[in-house]
């Protein structure tokens, strides 16, 4: 018989909720969205992803974005995600990705699900915010934004 | 039924004109010829004729080929200026034919078609009655005179139904989604089943496609469905406007209505309804108020109205009394609109926080239907299982080392939902309780403005002339009858107000009625047949045609009424994969003859609105070389109920074309083009 002093207690911990962009998949799809709909070639550096995945994040970040964009504020400073790069390699993994030196590209099975996606009516919002940006964030471009970092 | 007769393709030039004319049987027609020989032209113009050209990718001529648009080959490399073309598409059904002329060049618009009411093609000597229609225009696919689609569709025997687009209006399916399910076309054609097909909006219209050529029950029980679902939300929101007007009414006397609520009720009666005041700080009935004042009022009228010397010892009384009230209302009075500043700055507080976890939502629920479209396209991470080594993996992208047990999503979303429900309540008890605060605010502040006046003037009667009559108890009167009529009319015009709701209700109740007679399993019995029909077939058909990707045995024709309905799955663990990714390239090609030709065959054995028309261009795809050509080439020419078309320049090899036809010769068509498909008239 168990009496109260041997009465064993056992802790278990809870599931605990996840944020949508910490879901692998889920990033990985925004990563897939990005190259598509917002670099030339389905193709892009880690750089650029960071900055489209940072921008997706708040309203805040979204407008804060256009600033940097379009009006060439120096010191542009995003925040950079550990998660991505997880993401990236997921998604290579999956055959969705592949390397080409140091930028990622979309294969055709990343088209595919591209499409799927968008025929789903899925990220809708997300979706809309890419096509407005278009291509208009170009590789010198950031990389002339990454040179104010140092400074 | 639908048969092609003939086809004849006219195009004007400086040296003369080119003609092309085919006539075609039932059966198997095989157009051949090498790549550069105009087949790809003879059937584009089958489907401008048709003004089914947006599935080549665009609307009217600029999607003919430059041969009929501007210059064409005489001979070896001498081209000629193109100064007019058009074409004509001798058309059969089980009656009557017609003959379809449409230009491609020359001065009449690619939107004019001309029909004429006969065989103008293969009985050219006779006269025919003829009739200009339109096209592409509005009313092109409704216009019971003179729109081309409304009078091809009666041609062909249909009765396209309503659906709902994506915008949430319901109207008819295009015709032009209807084609791809039997006219596969060379370019975009063999990417997918039904690829060609316009969206326009449409929801799973690929699925609609089928459903309609199959002529299923389920049609009909879905869009009764959608139609309880859309005529539901119009009411809703009728009684969401007139709910709306309501309030807007009774805050003009600042008063509260119950009984009535701001979402439809079936059963609601004109007895349940009562208007409550604010008064004096307490919420009651406004018929007990009204027969409170009419009685003081009478009381006031019968009494004869005293002298200010009569009544000015009381008068300094009431004085005192209403200073101190006066000074207690206001400290009321501004401690309600503190409290009502604050209750505000909380509510938007819970409104920001609301628009956080309802995108929250949203995203989760995207994140729910990426991992469902993953498992679909057989993704690892959708299993949450690594793609490398196929180990299971944790669901998040937080470091391994975090060691966290994350929610599932279907857990996460529930959880979002009970944080969105917790605010919504919140929020909801506030905003009722801002409401009543700024009710019971304006109703204090009528009684401040009236115990001023009643000051004012009660100071007035003590200044005054002690013979005259007292103002003060005037004063009282007047506004006492004022009141009264005020609030008399406002009764009246709620009560005309509430007969709406009640016929709303009514309504509504015939609404619920329909969705509770709804069968809840949309298929009928027939449908269930022709889909049993259709996987016997296409399974068969796949076998024949010697399809070899994995999953074979898995795979099935989809009864999910949300999902790739009546379109083959491969069916994993219960999850249901499009063959598009399990299936290598010339697979796919496989599927889609096999698919397409089951789909004629059923609707052969069955009455339905496929026209037993199937036409393949370029259907020998993806280096899909010989294994399965033969066998599909013998199965169209076996059928002598349908007619069929094929396409192909045979890889520009003659044994590849020998080995295609080998058991059929002289049982089809032969359409062999040697030079150009249109050549100069000798």
């Amino acid at each position: 018989m168990y009496s109260i002093d041997n009465l064993p207690i056992i802790f278990r911990s809870k599931n605990i909720p996840i944020p949508s962009g910490y879901r692998p998949l889920y990033k990985l799809s925004i990563i897939l969205l990005i190259l598509k709909f917002c670099c030339r070639g389905k193709k892009s550096s880690l750089l650029r992803i960071q900055l489209f995945s940072w921008a997706l994040k708040s309203v805040e970040s979204k407008d804060r974005f256009w600033e940097i964009v379009t009006e060439e504020i120096n010191g542009s400073i995003w925040t950079l995600d550990p998660t991505i790069i997880r993401a990236i390699n997921f998604g290579i993994g999956e055959r969705l990705l592949e390397r080409v030196s140091t930028s990622v590209k979309l294969t055709q099975k990343g088209i595919k699900l591209v499409k799927d996606i968008t025929d789903n009516d899925m990220m809708i919002k997300e979706i809309d915010f890419m096509k407005q940006v278009g291509f208009q964030v170009t590789e010198s471009k950031i990389t002339e934004m990454s040179k104010n970092w140092n400074t | 039924m639908l048969k092609i007769n003939k086809i004849k393709i006219e195009v004007n030039t400086i040296e003369g004109i080119f003609l092309g004319e085919y006539t075609f049987d039932m059966g198997l027609n095989v157009i051949k010829g090498l790549n550069t020989s105009g087949k790809s032209t003879l059937f584009q113009a089958m489907l401008y004729a048709l003004g089914i050209e947006e599935l080549l990718g665009g609307k009217n001529a600029k999607m003919m080929q430059s041969a009929l648009r501007e210059k064409i080959e005489k001979e070896e490399e001498k081209f000629i200026e193109v100064t007019a073309s058009k074409v004509f598409l001798e058309l059969q059904n089980l009656e009557k034919s017609i003959t379809i002329e449409r230009t491609i060049r020359g001065e009449k618009s690619p939107k004019l078609v001309r029909i004429y009411y006969g065989n103008l093609l293969t009985k050219p000597d006779m006269l025919y009655e003829s009739i200009d229609t339109w096209i592409h225009d509005p009313g092109g696919a409704s216009n019971k005179n003179r729109g081309f689609h409304y009078l091809l569709e009666e041609f062909l025997g249909w009765k396209l139904p309503k659906v709902v687009y994506n915008n949430g209006s319901f109207r008819k399916l295009y015709l032009q989604s209807i084609f791809p399910g039997f006219i596969i076309e060379q370019k975009g054609g063999w990417s997918d089943l039904l690829s060609t097909i316009p969206h326009y909006g449409i929801k799973n219209v690929e699925s609609k496609s089928i459903e309609f050529l199959l002529k299923l029950d389920v049609f009909e029980n879905e869009q009764a469905k959608l139609k309880v679902k859309s005529d539901k939300l119009a009411i809703q929101n009728e009684w969401k406007t007139k709910y709306n007007n309501l309030q807007y009414l009774l805050n003009r006397g600042d008063l509260e209505i119950s009984g009535i609520n701001n979402f439809p009720e079936t059963l609601i009666n004109s007895e349940g309804v009562a208007l409550y005041l604010f008064f004096n700080g307490r919420r009651r009935l406004l018929n007990e108020i009204l027969y409170d004042w009419k009685e003081e009022f009478k009381e006031l009228s019968s009494r004869k109205i005293a002298t200010n010397l009569m009544i000015n010892q009381q008068n300094l009384k009431y004085l005192n009394s209403n200073q101190s009230e006066l000074e207690e209302l206001i400290i009321r009075w501004e401690f309600l609109s503190q409290n009502i500043k604050i209750r505000k700055s909380k509510i938007e507080q819970y409104e920001i926080q609301l628009k956080d976890v309802q995108e929250e939502l949203r995203k989760n629920k995207d994140v729910e239907k990426i991992y469902k479209l993953g498992g679909e396209a057989n993704i690892s991470l959708a299993k949450k299982k690594c793609p490398t080594c196929n180990q299971p993996i944790e669901d998040s992208l937080f470091p391994i080392d975090a060691d966290l047990n994350p929610m599932s999503i279907g857990e996460n979303i529930k959880y979002i939902k009970a944080q969105e429900k917790m605010i919504l309540a919140f929020l909801q008890v506030e905003r009722s309780e801002l409401i009543k605060e700024e009710r019971n605010a304006s109703q204090l502040y009528k009684n401040l403005n009236d115990i001023r006046i009643s000051i004012r003037s009660l100071k007035k009667s003590l200044i005054e002339d002690d013979r005259i009559p007292s103002e003060a108890q005037i004063e009282k009167k007047i506004r006492l009858e004022t009141k009264i009529s005020f609030y008399t009319k406002l009764v009246e015009e709620t009560n005309d107000a509430v007969e709406e709701f009640l016929v709303l209700s009514d309504k509504y109740n015939e609404i619920i009625g329909r969705e509770r007679k709804l069968p809840s399993n949309l298929m009928s019995r027939l449908d269930y047949d022709k889909f049993k029909t259709l996987e016997k077939r296409f399974k068969l058909l796949l076998t024949t045609f010697e399809y070899s990707s994995k999953g074979r045995d898995n795979i099935a024709i989809s009864k999910d009424i949300e999902k790739r309905f009546g379109l083959p799955v491969v069916e994993d663990e219960g999850i249901k994969y499009s063959l598009r990714y399990d299936s290598s390239g010339s697979d796919l090609i496989r599927t889609i003859w096999a698919y397409s030709i089951a789909l004629l065959e059923t609707s052969l054995l069955y009455n339905t609105n496929h026209p037993g028309l199937l036409i393949f261009d370029e259907p020998a795809q993806q280096g899909v070389g010989h294994s399965g050509f033969n066998e599909m080439m013998i199965r169209l020419a076996s059928n002598k109920k349908v007619q069929s078309f094929v396409i192909s320049s045979f890889n520009e090899s003659k044994s590849y074309y020998e080995n295609s036809v080998k058991g059929i010769e002289g049982k089809f068509k032969l359409i062999d083009i040697s030079f150009k498909s249109i050549s100069i008239k000798s």
